[in-house]
């Protein structure tokens, strides 16, 4: 049996079509790509190192919503407020009994869970922007919450959240945080890989295509939604609270309603429905301020009127997403779509089989 | 009674700054994100004006008025029409960003720092008590009668003029209206330059009455649920809903707790989505669409 | 051609000296900046990094410090945690600087502190309110030069209402909905409770709020003859001007912010508003405080803003009396038992010591706007408060 072609036309069983690294070329290349992760702590500077912690729990954070709306075709705007749970769960717990991590975290995968189906059930009779809107209730909810807790306790700028400890071990320094994150980060994605390509999947993009057409096949439309909604809340906590971890705090001024308009920016930034296009994604906008910065930062000006560049860098970085949407409105994904497709059919312009 | 004019005097502002949504939503079935942000601009640039302009402070108006229109319109040729027919979703991280661009820009030109052009201009906010004790200002009489205007002159527009017509068959139905021969692009950009203009009416008079910076853009967000609870395709549904959501706002603070104010529109909105998703006066279909 | 070459080679040789002349200077004292210089908090902190910026480079203009220069790293973070804490591990860990100096909102606080901790780096809060953690017992490495401080100031304001008021207090309060600012507001309330005055009312406004109106209305039918406000500077005018269209006749106080304060009295023009600070105002016509206007003109900050001048000051003091070299450790033992005084612009110095890095005591005045003169005028002198009794006190009272 032919294996290990990159073309479709040439795969002749459902498991070789399903393969996650279908071809020796993929491997070759994941190989080097992985190498180079794990050697980057050798070269990279503590604000780089900072960057890619960062971007790992963005890309847990855009997994789970890339799950729900991406996939399942179901807009959330309560993702800010999902992940704020999270942090808070984790951070509560640490401040008022002094839970270790391994309890506090799966606290607030929980408690996510529990709000999934909370947001899950008004799916079941809302649709589009008037279901976005009442995920957009649950975030204010939550926050009031937050809001009420931390005032009533009196913690006027946040609670710190210590360092997670296994016995003497305690998870501290840029190195140790890059490995811990890259490898959660690493497993979500195999997570959400596999939740893709097999049955929840197929059951989400199916409702997300045509849910009559879905149930007519068999699917059973609301216990699917339900779950896509409780699997992605369940998993934006857990990047809530791996957040607070790895800042070290959590606070309710940091969960505004922006942090979910940056989600979404990533997942479409990235391409929806897509598991690569969520990590490029997060990849992008959490690392593209930062570029802007230190391209402007090139630019010589005299230090009279350096704190001008910051309204600079502030509305460059608007302009810069703005015409990459124009330009790419279906994401990074489709741009490297386009280059695979290009080099797939090299010397060709098109598909020679097409016909 | 002074809750009652409180809630004339909040809810002439929603509705101006609604207005401009359902608008842009019939032309284009973008959400403008950014109406909020092109708010604050008509805002900086009356104040730009009335500086530039020492003694002539009601030149000012139409002139700042212009620029919001034509800023509307280019916002349309520059960002919108590129994103006919790709992914809702990108369309609206487009305006996100815009709002974000104009942010910037407005920082550069004029730092962030508290401006009240209605002190630059000269002129006075002063209180007038009303029959049964109530007091509003001249700012907040203004806006009511605004509101009522643009309500009355858009009503008009559409239901009399023949753009104003062809405006209407355009956000019916685009491919059919084009093929009768009305100029699309010219009747969506028009839609923009409606809205911003409204917003920039909005604008000059919240600028006046209680401040101009950068963040002002944000009670376009509050303006929001005020468009979806009265249809977000249906200008009839405006003033209700704006003086339902303003009314609401204004007992929740005064007995209930304070707190609740910006979640009372959001509530509002939720009822509203379990017995009515489409708005009181919206297209029963329009759910389906975004 | 050999004429060309020679022009090159002198212009190359100029270039040379004109790029290596800064390596021939001394080499400079590292000091790290985070603050929110754009995003929705910029309204309360542009100025003040502008002129902390103004002050430094005029100390550099004048040779520095003990013969070395400042060298200035500042990073704009929105106002958000997040960037602040990339901030913060950029100039710590790799711009290495001997001193951060915070200048955002509190939200930012904790996560700056989780880098300056592991860091064992000195970090000063100059502009941002003073955090739980500079007052007594102080964390080692946290410091504080902001005038301001959510419980303490409350106290103050709420005592000078009573005295200065024939009549019985009927205090309404108005707050933004921020975790800090309620907890002021909470201490004004339990206080004035203590000495007598009636609480009728408070508002506590969502940041989002768009028209104060309606809060003003609930505050003035509660018939209050004085509301008190502490919060970000546009959810302390707004419920007033406000009162003022509702047609209020009643006292108005505030927690005044210089350099807002200072173009709000002229505007408004009325009497009622009493202003709370710290740090002396424009508007009394102060002489030390037009110099350092002009300071701040000179070296191109466009408005001067108080905090960050005292902010700066601190840091100039600190950086003289670590001497060179200077090691963050060696900061950090200097700054403990540092007394920075700023003339004409604070009451007395802000004197700190091992356990107290808020300062061993707080100085206030209150000023009321004078429309015949058309200028500020003092309601109460320069008074010394003992931070650490009257945190005591306060633990009493709010318990």
């Amino acid at each position: 049996m032919s294996r290990g072609t990159g073309s479709p036309y040439l795969k002749t069983t459902y498991p070789s079509d399903a393969a996650l690294l279908g071809t020796p070329v993929r491997r070759f290349w994941l190989a080097v790509f992985g190498l180079a992760a794990l050697g980057f702590p050798l070269v990279g500077t503590p604000v780089l190192m900072d960057l890619l912690c960062r971007t790992a729990v963005a890309v847990v954070g855009a997994h789970a919503l890339n799950l729900v709306t991406g996939y399942a075709g179901q807009v959330s705007l309560g993702h800010a407020g999902l992940m704020a749970a999270g942090a808070f769960t984790a951070g509560i717990l640490t401040e008022e009994l002094g839970a270790p991590f391994w309890l506090a975290l799966p606290a607030a995968v929980l408690v996510g869970a529990l709000f999934g189906v909370v947001v899950g059930i008004p799916s079941l009779r809302l649709r589009g922007l008037y279901l976005a809107l009442s995920t957009l209730a649950l975030h204010f909810v939550i926050l009031y919450l937050a809001s009420e807790y931390q005032s009533g306790r009196g913690f006027a700028t946040g609670l710190l959240v210590p360092r997670p400890k296994v016995g003497p071990w305690t998870l501290a320094g840029a190195t140790a945080w890059y490995y811990a994150l890259g490898g959660v980060a690493t497993l979500t994605t195999l997570f959400c890989l596999n939740l893709a390509r097999t049955r929840p999947g197929r059951a989400w993009m199916a409702i997300r295509d045509r849910d009559v057409a879905a149930a007519s096949m068999g699917v059973n439309v609301a216990a699917w939604k339900v779950l896509a909604f409780v699997v992605s809340s369940a998993l934006t906590a857990f990047g809530g609270g791996l957040w607070a971890y790895y800042l070290g705090f959590v606070s309710v001024e940091a969960f505004s309603f922006f942090l979910t308009v940056e989600y979404i920016a990533m997942v479409v930034i990235g391409g929806l429905g897509s598991v690569l296009g969520a990590i490029l994604g997060a990849t992008f906008v959490t690392v593209l301020p930062y570029a802007v910065d230190a391209i402007v930062n090139l630019v010589p000006v005299p230090d009279r009127v350096h704190t001008h560049l910051f309204a600079v860098k502030f509305a460059a970085f608007g302009l810069l997403m703005a015409v990459f949407l124009i330009l790419e409105p279906r994401g990074l994904v489709s741009v490297w779509s386009r280059v695979r497709t290009y080099f797939d059919l090299w010397p060709f312009r098109y598909h020679p089989l097409k016909g | 009674m002074q809750l009652l004019a409180n809630t004339l005097a909040l809810a002439s502002i929603y509705i101006l700054l609604a207005v401009g949504y359902v608008v842009v939503y019939r032309a284009s079935r973008v959400l403008n994100l950014a109406h909020g942000e092109l708010m604050m601009l008509a805002g900086y640039a009356f104040f730009g004006l009335v500086s530039a302009t020492p003694g002539h402070p009601l030149w000012a108006v139409p002139a700042a008025l212009v620029v919001s229109f034509l800023a509307g319109v280019g916002v349309y040729a520059t960002l919108v029409r590129p994103m006919a027919g790709h992914p809702l979703f990108s369309a609206v991280l487009v305006t996100v960003s815009l709002g974000i661009l104009l942010r910037g820009l407005v920082l550069l030109g004029w730092t962030a720092d508290i401006l009240y052009p209605l002190a630059v201009s000269g002129y006075k906010n002063v209180p007038w008590p009303l029959p049964g004790g109530a007091v509003l200002t001249t700012i907040d009489l203004l806006s009511i009668l605004m509101a009522v205007t643009v309500l009355l002159a858009l009503w008009g527009f559409f239901a009399r003029s023949r753009l104003g017509i062809q405006m209407r068959a355009a956000a019916e139905n685009p491919l059919l209206a084009a093929q009768r021969g009305v100029n699309i692009h010219l009747v969506f950009s028009l839609s923009w330059g409606i809205s911003t203009f409204v917003a920039g009416v909005a604008a000059i008079l919240y600028a006046s009455k209680v401040r101009l910076d950068p963040e002002i853009g944000v009670i376009g967000l509050r303006a929001f649920p005020v468009a979806l609870v009265g249809g977000l395709d249906s200008l009839a549904g405006v003033a209700p809903a704006g003086l339902a959501i303003a009314l609401l706002e204004n007992l929740a603070i005064r007995y209930v707790s304070p707190l609740l104010s910006d979640v009372v529109p959001f509530l509002a909105l939720l009822v509203m989505l379990f017995v009515r998703p489409w708005g009181l006066f919206g297209t029963k279909e329009e759910i389906e669409r975004v | 051609m050999a004429g060309t070459f020679r022009v090159l080679a002198w212009l190359a040789f100029m270039a040379l000296l004109v790029i290596s002349t800064p390596a021939l200077a001394q080499e400079p004292y590292k000091v790290g900046i985070t603050a929110a210089i754009t995003g929705p908090a910029a309204v309360e902190y542009a100025a003040r990094v502008e002129t902390f910026r103004a002050y430094m480079s005029k100390v550099n203009s004048e040779g520095g410090i003990n013969g070395h220069p400042i060298q200035l790293g500042y990073e704009d973070d929105r106002g958000e945690p997040a960037r602040a804490a990339t901030n913060a591990k950029k100039l710590v860990e790799q711009d290495k600087v001997v001193l951060l100096v915070n200048t955002s909102v509190s939200a930012t606080y904790k996560p700056v502190m989780a880098t300056v901790t592991e860091a064992k780096t000195p970090l000063l809060f100059g502009g941002g309110v003073c955090p739980q953690e500079v007052f007594p017992p102080a964390n080692p490495l946290m410091f504080c030069t902001t005038s301001f401080a959510a419980q303490i100031d409350s106290d103050f304001a709420v005592r000078f209402m009573k005295e200065a008021s024939k009549d019985k207090v009927r205090l309404g309060t108005a707050t933004m909905d921020i975790p800090i600012a309620r907890i002021g507001i909470d201490a004004a309330e339990a206080v004035g409770r203590k000495i007598g005055i009636e609480i009728v009312g408070r508002v506590t406004m969502p940041p989002g709020t768009a028209d104060f109106t309606p809060f003003s209305s609930k505050l003035k039918d509660a018939g209050a003859n004085w509301v008190f406000a502490w919060s970000p500077w546009s959810f302390e005018i707004g419920p007033y001007e406000a009162l003022l269209n509702l047609g209020w006749q009643g006292n108005y106080m505030l927690y005044g912010h210089q350099q807002p304060i200072d173009a709000a009295y002229p505007r408004l023009n009325r009497e009622n508003l009493y202003a709370l600070v710290g740090a002396s105002i424009l508007a009394e016509g102060l002489p030390e405080l037009k110099a350092m206007q002009e300071i701040a003109a000179k070296h191109g900050a466009s408005r001067l803003d108080v905090e960050g001048g005292v902010a700066a000051v601190a840091v100039h003091e600190a950086l003289k009396a670590c001497g060179w070299p200077c090691s963050r450790e060696k900061l950090q033992g200097a700054m403990s038992g540092l007394s920075i005084t700023v003339k004409g612009v604070k009451g007395g110095p802000i004197q700190w010591s091992r356990d107290n890095h808020f300062r061993t005591e707080q100085w206030y005045k209150v000023y009321r706007w004078d429309s015949a003169r058309q200028r500020a005028v003092t309601a109460k002198e320069w008074t010394k408060v003992d931070v650490a009794e009257k945190l005591k006190e306060l633990r009493e009272i709010i318990k």
